[in-house]
């Protein structure tokens, strides 16, 4: 045996952390406190760091300044600068405001907590929504089989039943006088929405009436722009993105869509910034990542299931047992791939199919009307197993699994695959390994401690070089959500900006492959996504994003010169340092427009062209 | 070199010297412009063969779309899905009159594709039947996600199939900045990880909105132009991207629309998206921009009930944009390789509702001038219960990567198949695609 795998192994005995907490209902919707594992931060380690970057790579420049080190810090652990941070960062020092981060527990949220609550889906359990998506896709398949049987009976061809049927519909809803009929036709949209959802016996449920699937999506969205925007808690919801993609469920499969609100809320948020292990064991009994990976169906070949007997006793035969479709690889291989080894850390396929072997059984109550993980022993596969090099007896059942967990937890390559995905997102698309192998002994060393390897990154020097200003390109969220936290928009809906970032191409929960979305510049710098950045500045600045409401007044209020509006606005967005080319450009832009007539028009122009420049690009 | 082909290259360069000149700019972009314009004028226009790839998303009813004529077990399966033969007594199912595909094959085409039968009789039309993947998902996502990546059983792969293909395929000059198009609102997976893919799915759709204190038309030159200069310079990934983007729409505006060659008049595409990308799409190819290729999208096809209408309406639709497409490229059509595929079939049989659930095989229909058509390609595995895949598909004789291995090579020139499809052992399609 390998000492790194000794060591993978003692520690793996010695402790693990708290046992798993797996909350599928709203029962515990309290973020998880961990104790601190590591010691806080403290005093000037930034400036620290800085000055020790500058003497370990003289090519890099000099230290950063304060005000750097501020702008640098809120680019990577929150969604965006707003003027409030900044005054409150500056106020508490580097290292206050980002302990403050780091336990979103002490920072209060209630005002955002207040503004998602009224959401339909934060209100209502996976069992809830989850039925009334089958509910809605009964009704629709009914409605489907009826308009084929007219259509057939009636000797007419499909368009045209559409077009009797939606007719047919709406006299059939009014089944009224003319006035309510005149009523009808002046309906809102939600007040139409509440009628059809009265008439199929559905609950209110959803907003826009492409059905819960659509709607639960919508309103997810909706939460996480509402929370990427205004949270205090901006690590946390930084963190949340990273491993929602880390552990990605497409929203689009079966029923994700109504399984999704819990499985964010529940397993991602509460263990942002707890324990790894906590979050791998609650994703892997989770429904929603069981269905979206189906091992929930993932059943041991016949001969190795355990025998059963019928009444009088007599062996059941295998192919009376019917029990679905085999062995399903397709968790076992992302669980090794994607959420732990990596794919070069040192697994085989044969590995893989173990691993399947041993998740057999692994499964979900029923994903209607009772969508928690279940044990089926019936389906699991009870011979012995090999995994990375490490014997499973045989006549395990759900142990089987949850010792494959505990090997590839304290398996070395899941530190340094978790360390290097953690660097790229808050440092740069391709972290030095001096970084890497930091925050990896952090994780060995705290056993899977998220807190301590964030600590471990940032306090890194290479964290706090000036090659790393500016070094990552944001991601569509990232740009829309902040440039309105930037702007301080009030944001009535929220949804709007949902779109903008799935325009880009960020459509949020709609990442089909279990990879979740890429975080480097390779993933988000394709030609066409960048006009769509560059409208959605242009858009953004004019105020013309419906539901979305800036001023920009104060940028010109007492500016007297095009320059001063130029700079103000700069400084607002943190743009940092403007290419020449830019400056100069920009502000004969500016200059075209009397700023004594009409300064916000200068001043939306300011922010337009900034916005969508390719600095602003960046973060 | 034609002289209609000489004096479009000089307007348009006068006119991207008169909008540069109209804001007071002389920028080094629109002398660039102008250099790379009067390049690509002494190398000939940049005519290039053409890979399409139609995407038919929800799963097509193979054994709809061309059946096996007169296969009594056909009548078994699926008796309000069979198409009965001319002349025999209907039974409550269709009784459209067939269109025959030759004396030697004995599959029927769907009365709808009626409009296809002058390309089938030409020979530019194929089909392969029994086509699909090795992976036997009957998960929408999960297999319309393993064809665009070109690796069944994965769908984590970084790069789609055409991705690959264009990084292997080797270079053609000139370069354009439209080589690759999907004419959808996104770049599909297929094209993942492809960062000159410019996806649209109308040239309105890329254009900037007028920037603060300017409006309409001019409001929306002078947003582009304005970028076009902040882009203009850095030598980064995302100036790049931009330099990119505005090259693509600078030609595309040149090119097409009104100043670009118009759709042939007899060439009547249907109304809805698919007869409106593939409108769009032959006008990239007719105006020389150097499309390689272009992606399609067409949905719709998950026949679950009522599975005539849907589909008399649906191959209806295919049929007329194909045939008017091919009659609206003209000469080009010489050029173009399409394939339309979809990502699994449906059941062999009918079920409660006249429609068909998922299955394995289907059929892809290929067009182009290089095509061996008039033909059905493949193996025909049989419908009796142990011919099925399953005992409820139609099995899978064929590999869709192999037909598109084939039309790849055709279109795009030698490529290391192995890389742009990891792990397929076979061979491009033989017979498929002339030399």
């Amino acid at each position: 045996m390998t000492k790194a795998a000794a060591r993978g192994r003692r520690s793996a005995r010695i402790h693990w952390g708290l046992a798993l907490c797996v909350c599928a209902g709203l029962s515990c919707s309290r973020t998880h406190v961990r104790p601190d594992v590591t010691p806080p931060l403290t005093d000037d380690f930034a400036s620290q760091a800085s000055k020790q970057a500058a003497q370990l790579d003289p090519e890099a420049g000099a230290p950063l300044t304060a005000e750097e080190q501020a702008e640098h810090l809120l680019a990577r652990v929150t969604f965006g600068a707003t003027q409030a941070d900044r005054v409150r960062l500056q106020q508490q020092g580097i290292a206050a405001f980002l302990e403050a981060q780091l336990h979103p527990e002490r920072l209060d949220d209630s005002a955002v907590d207040q503004r998602i609550a009224s959401l339909p889906v934060e209100t209502h359990s996976a069992a809830e929504l989850s039925q009334e998506l089958d509910k809605y896709r009964e009704d629709q398949r009914l409605l489907r089989e009826r308009r084929a049987k007219e259509a057939q009976e009636r000797g007419i061809d499909e368009d045209k039943v559409d077009e009797a049927m939606a007719r047919d519909e709406q006299l059939q809803v009014a089944s009224a006088t003319p006035q309510e009929m005149a009523a009808m036709a002046d309906e809102s949209k939600a007040d139409r929405i509440a009628r059809e959802n009265k008439r199929f016996g559905r609950k209110d449920l959803g907003r826009i009436g492409k059905g819960p699937g659509f709607d639960y999506t919508v309103q997810l969205s909706e939460a996480k722009l509402l929370r990427a925007e205004y949270s205090r808690r901006q690590l946390q919801e930084v963190m949340v993105d990273f491993w929602f993609n880390h552990f990605n469920v497409f929203a689009g499969k079966d029923r994700e869509a109504a399984l999704l609100p819990s499985y964010e809320n529940e397993i991602i948020r509460k263990n942002a910034l707890g324990n790894f292990r906590d979050l791998l064991l609650a994703t892997a009994h989770s429904p929603a990542m069981l269905i979206y990976l189906d091992n929930w169906r993932s059943v041991g070949a016949p001969e190795m299931l355990k025998p059963e007997f019928d009444r009088r006793g007599r062996p059941i035969q295998r192919k009376n047992r019917k029990l679905g479709n085999g062995l399903n690889e397709n968790y076992a291989r992302e669980l090794l791939e994607l959420h732990t080894l990596g794919v070069d850390g040192g697994y085989t396929q044969a590995d893989v199919t173990e691993v399947a072997r041993c998740f057999t059984g692994w499964s979900v109550q029923d994903p209607k009307d009772d969508p928690t993980f279940v044990f089926r022993a019936r389906q699991h596969d009870v011979g012995e197993k090999h995994v990375l090099g490490q014997v499973i007896p045989a006549g395990g059942g759900l142990e089987d699994g949850e010792k494959v967990l505990d090997l590839i937890l304290a398996h070395p390559s899941t530190g340094r695959f978790l360390a290097r995905k953690l660097a790229r997102r808050f440092l740069e698309d391709d972290p030095p390994d001096a970084v890497v192998e930091r925050v990896a002994a952090a994780y060995r060393d705290t056993q899977g401690d998220i807190r301590s390897m964030l600590r471990a990154l940032f306090s890194s020097p290479e964290f706090w070089s000036r090659k790393a200003l500016k070094a990552k390109m944001r991601s569509p969220l990232e740009l829309v959500a902040g440039a309105v936290r930037a702007l301080d928009a009030d944001v009535k809906d929220p949804a709007t900006l949902a779109r903008q970032v799935g325009r880009i191409g960020e459509q949020l929960y709609g990442a089909v492959p279990p990879t979740g979305y890429g975080d480097t510049e390779e993933v988000w710098a394709s030609s066409g996504a960048v006009l769509s950045r560059i409208d959605f500045a242009l858009a953004l600045a004019k105020g013309e994003l419906p539901g979305v409401k800036v001023d920009l007044q104060p940028l010109a209020t007492g500016a007297r010169t095009h320059a001063e509006v130029l700079d103000r606005a700069a400084a607002l967005l943190g743009a940092g340092a403007l290419t020449e080319r830019t400056r100069s450009y920009t502000l004969a832009q500016l200059e075209q427009i009397p700023l004594d007539q009409k300064p916000v028009l200068v001043a939306q122009r300011a922010v337009g062209l900034l916005l969508g420049a390719p600095e602003l690009q960046r973060r | 070199m034609s002289s209609r082909h000489s004096r479009r290259a000089i307007l348009q360069g006068g006119g991207v010297a008169a909008l540069a000149l109209g804001t007071g700019l002389l920028p080094g972009f629109a002398q660039r412009a102008l250099a790379e314009e009067a390049v690509a004028r002494d190398a000939g226009p940049a005519r290039k063969k053409v890979f399409c790839f139609l995407f038919l998303r929800g799963a097509l009813d193979g054994l709809m779309a061309l059946q096996p004529l007169g296969d009594p077990r056909l009548q078994e399966l699926r008796p309000q899905l069979a198409l009965l033969p001319p002349g025999m007594p209907s039974k409550g199912a269709q009784s459209a009159p067939l269109v025959s595909l030759g004396d030697s094959v004995a599959f029927a085409a769907h009365p709808s594709l009626a409009p296809l039968l002058p390309l089938w009789q030409q020979g530019h039309l194929a089909f392969v039947h029994a086509v699909g993947s090795p992976d036997p998902t009957r998960s929408h996502f999960d297999a319309q996600d393993m064809l665009e990546l070109g690796t069944p059983g994965r769908t984590s792969t970084p790069e789609g199939f055409l991705t690959r293909a264009l990084t292997l395929a080797p270079a053609q000059e000139p370069r354009s900045p439209l080589e690759v198009v999907a004419l959808s609102a996104r770049a599909p997976r297929s094209l993942q990880g492809e960062k000159g893919a410019l996806a649209f799915s109308g040239v309105d759709q890329l254009r900037l909105r007028p920037q603060a204190g300017t409006g309409g038309n001019p409001g929306r030159a002078a947003s582009r132009e304005v970028f076009q200069a902040l882009y203009g310079e850095g030598a980064d990934r995302v100036s790049s991207a931009g330099q990119q983007a505005f090259a693509a729409v600078d030609l595309l505006e040149k090119k097409t629309g009104r100043n670009g060659p118009q759709t042939d008049e007899r060439a009547r595409y249907p109304g809805g998206p698919m007869g409106n990308s593939l409108k769009q799409l032959a006008q990239l190819i007719k105006a020389d921009v150097g499309l390689r290729v272009g992606c399609l999208d067409a949905g719709g096809w998950d026949t679950h009930a009522g599975e005539p209408g849907v589909l008399q309406r649906l191959l209806g639709e295919l049929a007329a944009g194909l045939s008017a497409f091919w009659l609206d490229l003209g000469e080009r059509a010489a050029d173009v390789t399409l394939v339309a595929a979809t990502e699994f079939g449906r059941t062999a049989r009918q079920n409660g509702a006249v429609g068909t659930d998922h299955c394995h095989g289907s059929v892809a229909l290929v067009l182009g001038g290089d095509v061996v058509g008039g033909e059905v390609h493949g193996l025909w595995p049989g419908l009796r219960d142990d011919q099925l895949y399953e005992q409820r598909d139609l099995a899978v004789t064929t590999d869709l990567r192999a037909v598109l291995a084939s039309a790849l090579t055709g279109a795009l020139g030698p490529i290391d198949l192995a890389r742009v499809f990891p792990g397929f052992t076979g061979a491009p399609m033989p017979g498929l695609i002339r030399a």
